[in-house]
């Protein structure tokens, strides 16, 4: 390695590193290699004696710098494509089973919803037809306990159940399509 | 990386410290000083150089030399002069201590 080819290796290494900073320390490199030319080493030599540009750069930058990778990571695609067809299989259960979950929460909203508004609608029905009964009345009082109840398991468990199993599920999946790094 | 070269990263400091101590050096005439002594890889004396300048254990100055760069040289400060000291007080007392430990362990003397 001659004395262009080290200091080019060094500068690409020490990118992370401050500019000015770094073209001293550079200038303090071709020094080196000038002063070494004067005791009669050569270039080659002079590389040899200084150590490995990486490992020069490694000591410089110190443990708080990533070094760059010479080159990106590159993607693997048989791995992409494989995890892909799993999870589509995957989703084809996972998804139905998630929707129909869905669904029960729903059903447990409209539930409550009518549950606790059943007195009303009996009201109303009383005032337009006027043909309320006692057994009525029991019914009414009956579904809007059983609403209430479900408003209360609604409003303090399922929703925070089913938003965190979606949110985990989702979350979930894009990790592991793309990987984890 | 073998256990020397893990030592000699710890001692350069020392040795540096102890060549500039005796009087002021230059980059390149550091490293042929220590090379003399110990075989260290050359480059690992420039980041080492530019953190004393940072702690203020060395201040450098430039001096032209005919046809080559400026030479930079390295001189120790006042603190940099106590932590040598410090520095040189503590191997010393390091280096007994060890080779005293080493010796009750009654090694086999090869």
């Amino acid at each position: 390695m001659n004395k262009q080819e080290y200091l080019s290796a060094l500068r690409a290494y020490l990118a992370p590193m401050p500019a000015q900073e770094r073209e001293e320390l550079l200038q303090d490199y071709e020094s080196h290699f000038v002063f070494g030319m004067d005791n009669g080493r050569s270039e080659a030599e002079t590389a040899r004696m200084l150590g490995e540009p990486l490992v020069v750069a490694k000591e410089i930058l110190g443990p708080g710098f990533q070094l760059l990778p010479s080159q990106p990571p590159k993607k693997d695609i048989a791995r992409l494509i494989g995890v892909t067809i799993a999870l589509i299989f995957l989703n084809m259960v996972a998804l139905p089973l998630l929707v129909s979950l869905w669904a029960v929460f729903v059903s447990i909203c409209a539930v409550a919803t009518f549950g606790c508004l059943s007195l009303v609608v009996l009201l109303v029905e009383q005032l337009l037809y006027g043909d309320a009964t006692t057994a009525k009345l029991f019914v009414a009082i009956g579904s809007t306990g059983v609403g209430l109840l479900a408003a209360y398991a609604i409003r303090f468990y399922l929703t925070e159940w089913i938003v965190k199993l979606t949110l985990w599920y989702a979350r979930w999946t894009a990790r592991t399509w793309v990987g984890r790094t | 990386m073998d256990i020397n070269t893990q030592f000699k990263k710890g001692v350069l400091e020392l040795c540096v410290l102890a060549l500039i101590n005796k009087h002021d050096r230059y980059g390149y005439e550091l490293a042929e000083a220590v090379s003399k002594h110990i075989e260290v890889a050359e480059g690992a004396l420039y980041p080492l150089l530019r953190r004393l300048v940072n702690e203020g254990r060395c201040t450098t100055y430039l001096q032209e030399s005919s046809g080559g760069p400026p030479r930079k040289y390295y001189k120790l400060t006042p603190d940099g002069l106590e932590y040598a000291k410090e520095m040189i007080a503590a191997w010393n007392a390091f280096v007994a201590s060890v080779t005293e430990l080493i010796n009750e362990g009654e090694f086999p003397v090869q």
